[in-house]
Parts: structure tokens; sequence; C-alpha cells
């Protein structure tokens, strides 16, 4: 049999085919937790009342706010899995090597977080229909909606780069977490002590970090820090990954 | 031919033996091309390695000749190198154990000759 | 061209030595087993070859390259085991279409042809299959993938008789039309060794022995008669095992290098020389030298107390 070179892109192109065909396991998750996210929303995401003596007037916000957060969860959670021994094995069944490997994760990670962004911003449109024709109230006032599409469309980047961000870091935990089995119990004590004794300190490191990212009105600065965000924590996995073996 | 292959005999020589007694039945000629190695790997189930061990055993001994890219031939000769080499180590190495054997048992001379004479007619008749 | 080429490889695991200094090379295009008890060592040396352990000291080259996180190597060499590990989501043949996808001399043909001989479901999941089944299913994707390199660890694990029957005769038949290299790690040295041209007999991660495999037939010789007969016979050989057995018998093996003066000799002293089973020879050259002895000692020292 000849020897056979190959490119790393052509391997890399076929590792994101096999994942997308492979891994149907994360759309099922996504479904379910935007489902739950949405049941979740029925309730409202945020409401005022003011009564006086004849009117009595109740407002409740229906957005797709609280399936966003789900799917940055998820984001977090399915970047997380993919480290896993079984995933990983999953992916030297066939031609790779650790930098095909992470490529072909990041793309694939990329595609899902961009479905898993629009799925939930559009089912805030289905928030808005549900809550029209089952819900009990008496006005329906859509804002905001499809109206302002350049609005729209901003919103959706940012979710996106937002949820990608975040599968990046739950990307790095388990390549930190697979180098010792202890570390899953290790590094949550360790973040959460640290954000104690610093707010303690008077410095809320998660305030902090989400003034840092979300408060953040100029578009471009913010796509700058999501982005850098991303790449270190992906940078980083890649060097933790360069430790591991495949099978033990 | 089925191979033994719990017996002392190694697998080549056994891979050897068994064409030569093709070609003491006549199934093989003089110049005519036997099995590559590979053909013999496939009809005994064995590593072509070992096939190719057989065929350079026959060769060695001039009963097989090479031609380059076409695979090995039967000498003319063949036939004689076969019957001269059974005959003075095979034949030898079986009357040497059979006289062994008769001295454990403590068999006279002429009880081991007859018994061999007994023999040979059962085969002939 | 080398297939395989290391030396004074070493490997740890948790400051224990699997493999200690481990010198061998091997021809392109030959089927060469790898013999060795339960922990010796084949298993975590396979993988170096395939790439997916690292060694820890020595020089390893699969095709002049070292084999870990090697794309070439990877996509020259299949390594197949009884913990292959396949998405669950795939079907059975979906996943060979994957192995299509990946491997450029993959014969998808064979793989379908092989896939419907021993009664596979397409819709099947790899996860479902009985272990007997799996390793079946594993070893179709080994030969289909005609890689280069094809390692098969422990190949047969669950197979019944007449499968493993049926798998070497496909082995075969595929390494005749299409040479490759082939290692394979058996448990089964009898059932194979007619298929294989050369072993590696591993022992506590060691290299005991490498030969091919007609030698390895006549590698020993196997003397069986009274003590006190067979063993002035043993002074100045090499003695491979031996053994005291009733009637003050004893069985020896010896490194075969009689001359034929010497074997006319024993014969006339009745000593039976007998020829040794490559199996048996391995298990011998493969025994344990601490202090347990055999298994035998186990229940003789039972019978003590």
């Amino acid at each position: 049999m000849s020897l056979i070179e190959v490119q790393t892109s052509e391997i890399v192109k076929k590792q994101i085919g096999y994942k997308w065909r492979a891994y149907t396991g994360v759309f099922t998750s996504l479904v379910v937790i935007q489902l739950l996210g949405l049941l979740f929303s029925l309730n409202g995401s945020g409401s005022m009342g003011s009564g006086r003596t004849v009117y009595d007037v109740n407002i409740t916000y229906y957005t797709a706010d609280i399936v966003v957060g789900f799917t940055i969860f998820w984001g977090f959670l399915t970047a997380f899995l993919l480290t896993t021994k079984a995933y990983r094995e999953d992916d030297f069944a066939f031609v790779t090597n650790r930098k095909t490997s992470t490529l072909s994760t990041i793309v694939f990670l990329f595609m899902i977080c961009v479905i898993g962004a629009l799925t939930a911003l559009l089912s805030g449109f289905a928030l808005k229909l549900i809550a029209y024709f089952i819900l009990p109230g008496e006005e329906m006032l859509l804002t905001q909606g499809v109206g302002n599409v350049s609005a729209w469309l901003l919103g959706m980047f940012a979710t996106i780069i937002i949820v990608f961000m975040f599968s990046s870091l739950g990307y790095l935990a388990g390549m930190i977490v697979q180098l010792n089995k202890m570390l899953v119990i290790v590094m949550p004590v360790v973040v959460v002590g640290l954000m104690i004794l610093l707010s303690r300190g008077g410095f809320q490191i998660q305030v902090y970090f989400f003034e840092f990212f979300f408060e953040e009105n100029n578009a471009w600065l913010f796509t700058l820090k999501t982005l850098s965000a991303t790449t270190i924590f992906y940078a980083l996995s890649v060097l933790v990954s360069n430790r591991l073996e495949v099978k033990q | 031919m089925i191979l033994d292959t719990d017996g002392m005999k190694p697998i080549y020589i056994q891979i050897a033996e068994w064409l030569e007694s093709e070609i003491l039945h006549g199934n093989f000629q003089a110049d005519d091309k036997v099995y590559s190695q590979y053909q013999l790997a496939d009809l005994y189930n064995i590593n072509p390695a070992t096939a190719a061990k057989g065929l350079t055993k026959l060769a060695e001994e001039g009963i097989l000749y090479d031609k380059r890219g076409l695979g090995k031939f039967v000498s003319t000769h063949a036939k004689q190198i076969i019957i001269d080499k059974r005959k003075n180590q095979t034949l030898k190495n079986l009357v040497n154990d059979l006289v062994t054997e008769a001295g454990r048992l403590e068999l006279s001379e002429e009880d081991t000759i007859k018994l061999i004479r007994n023999a040979w007619k059962g085969e002939q008749g | 061209m080398k297939a395989i080429k290391c030396k004074d490889l070493n490997k740890r695991f948790y400051r224990k030595n699997a493999l200690n200094d481990l010198s061998f090379s091997i021809e392109e295009n030959k089927i060469v087993g790898v013999i060795g008890r339960n922990g010796a060592g084949k298993t975590t040396l396979l993988k170096i070859i395939a790439g997916l352990l690292k060694e820890k000291s020595g020089v390893i080259e699969v095709y002049g390259r070292r084999p870990f996180n090697n794309l070439f190597v990877s996509a020259n060499t299949i390594y197949i085991d009884d913990a292959m590990n396949f998405p669950t989501a795939l079907t059975l043949k979906e996943i060979l279409e994957e192995g299509k996808r990946f491997y450029h001399h993959w014969d998808h043909d064979l793989a379908l042809r092989l896939f419907d001989y021993f009664g596979f479901n397409p819709s099947q999941h790899h996860n479902e299959l009985s272990k007997g089944k799996e390793s079946t299913f594993n070893m179709i994707v080994g030969l289909a993938s005609r890689s280069p390199l094809t390692i098969f660890d422990e190949p047969t694990t669950g197979m019944d008789a007449a499968v493993r029957k049926d798998f070497y005769r496909a082995l075969l038949k595929d390494y005749l039309a299409h040479p490759r290299t082939i290692l394979l790690s058996t448990h089964h040295l009898e059932e194979m060794e007619d298929l294989l041209e050369e072993v590696l007999v591993i022992h506590e991660g060691s290299l005991k022995l490498q030969m091919s495999m007609d030698d390895l037939k006549e590698y020993g010789v196997g003397l069986t008669g009274k003590k006190d007969v067979v063993e002035p016979f043993l002074k100045e050989k090499e003695i491979l095992w031996k053994k005291e057995q009733a009637l003050d018998t004893c069985y020896a093996v010896i490194k075969n290098d009689l001359t034929d003066h010497e074997y006319q000799r024993m014969k006339e002293a009745g000593v039976q020389v007998s020829p040794v089973k490559a199996n048996d020879l391995c298990i011998y050259l493969t025994e344990s030298r601490n202090e347990k002895g055999s298994v035998d000692d186990v229940f003789d020292r039972s019978a003590d107390v």
C-alpha cells in the first residue's frame, strides 16, 4: 500500500463534516434547553404594575432573554462535554491529530453557536405569538419587533459571539479537567473561592466581568473584547490539550 | 493435502514434500510452472513467506529452477532427484527408526525382517 | 524501507515501567505477531506505534516519522482494539461511510460484502453490538481501511471459533491481494501462527525475542526421560524451561542447536526428543521469574498448611 500525504486543511474539513453528523446529540440538548427556557419565559421576563382606584395596569414583558441565557449555558456545557474522553476517542477513531481535532471542534462549536443563537432569538417571536394567543391579556403591544432590522441583526451578531465566547470558556475548563480528574472539584472551588475573597475586598469580579463585556456601548469595542477573550481561551485550551494522550 | 499443523514437520517442509509428490505423480512435468508462493499461501492458508521457504528449499535441491520474474519451474531431472533423496534420506531414516524401536522391544533381526516381509506382501496383495 | 523502527523505547505509567529499552525494527509488508502475557506491554507498545500514546524516552519511528500527534502517521495507520469508540449517533453503515471519507485506500465494496457476510444490520448502532459482533465489525473497519500499517490489538475478543477462522482467512486473502504491514497481538497464537511471518515476544516490557515464525517453530526442542539420563545432556545447553514430572522423569526445553550426532546419542539413550509448539515456547519464555513458581505450587503450598 502506498503511503499517503495529507493536508491539515483536508482533514479538518472531513472532521467538521464527521462531527456534524456524529455529534447530533448537541442539537437534541439545544432543543430541550431552549424549550425549557421558553417555558420559563412564559412567566414574563419582567413586569410592572400600577393600580389605582379605577384602572389596574399590569405590564408584562415577553422576551427571549431567558432562552438566550439558557443557550449561553448550553454553549458552555456542550464545549465542556466535547473535551471528555468519550468524545475525544470518537474524534480519534479516524485520521486526525491534535491540531485538526481542535480546529475542527472550534469550527463545529462556532457553527452550532450560530444555530443556537439564531434559534434563541427566533424563539422571541415564538414567545410573543404564544403570549398573544394563549396567555390572558387584554392588550398586546409588539415592541421593537421586526421593525428595526439592523438592530435585530446586531443583537443576533452579539448573541452569537457571546455564546461562542462561553463555549470557548467551557472548552478551556473541560481541557483543564481532562488533565486531572480532581480538577473537576478543585477548579469550581478555586473560582468561587476567589470570587468570594475578592468581593470581600470590595472587588466583585463577576460584576466587573459583566460590565466589561455587556455594558460596552460601542459595538466595535464589544466585538473586539469578546473575540479576543474567545481567542485567548481557545489558545489556552490548545496549550493544555498538547499535554494529553489519546488513549490510556 | 491437509496440513498437519501439530506434527513434527515444519509447514514449509510439508509444502515442499507435497510439491515433490505432485511431481512424482506426474501432475507437474519437467519445465512446468509450479504454484507461486501466493497461490500456495492461498491454498494452504499460510503466510506467503512460509510458502516461499518451501519453494526455495526445492530450488536449492535442484528440483525447481528459477525464471526471473516468471516464477519457479520443474527441472528436467526433478523426478530422479526426488527419488534419490527419498531413498537415501527419508527411507533410511525410517528404517533406522524401525531398527531402534525393534531393539527397544527386543525383537531379533530375523523377526524384524519377517515383519517387513509381511507388510510388503500385505501392501502388494 | 522499515515500517517501524524503535530504539531504547521507554514508557512509564504512574511510576511503573511499562516498556523498558525496547529496540527492534519491522520491515514493510509483513504480518507480525506481537506475543506476550497480559500486562507485558503489548498494548502500550502498539498504541505508541499508532501515535495514541507518547513515549517517555527513546526513539520511535513509523515510516521515518515520530508517530505521536502526527497526521501523516495517523493517515497511514489504523489501530483496532476491542475498546473501539465510535459515535453512538451513527449507524454501522454510517460508520463505514466515515471510514471511506477518511482513509484513502478504503475498499468500500469489501467493507459492504464482509458486512453482509457476517450478517450485520445497517441501521444498528455500535454500542448495541455484543462483544463478538463488535470485534467482528471493528475487524471489518481494520481490513477495509487497507492502511499501509494496520494494527490489530487482540482483534478476536469474544468472536466464536468459526468467526475467528473467517477472520484469519479474510486477513490472509486481503493481505495476499494487497500486501501491507500488519501487526497482530493475540492470545490465540496457535490459531494464527501459520499466518504470521515474524513474531515479537514481549515480556515485562522488554523484547524477549524477535524472529521469523518458521524459526520460532524450530527454536526449541523438548527432551523427556529419566532425570539422570536427561540431565547430562543439558550441560552446556541453554535451558529454556524445565519441569520435573512423576517417576523421576523430567521434561526440559532447550535451544534447538542439536547436531545429528547429539540427536542420535539422545535417541539411543532413550531420551524422547520432541518439537515444541510455538505457543508453548512463548509461554515458557514469558514465565514470570518471581518466587511464585507455577500454578501447581499454589496448590502444593495450600496442601502443606
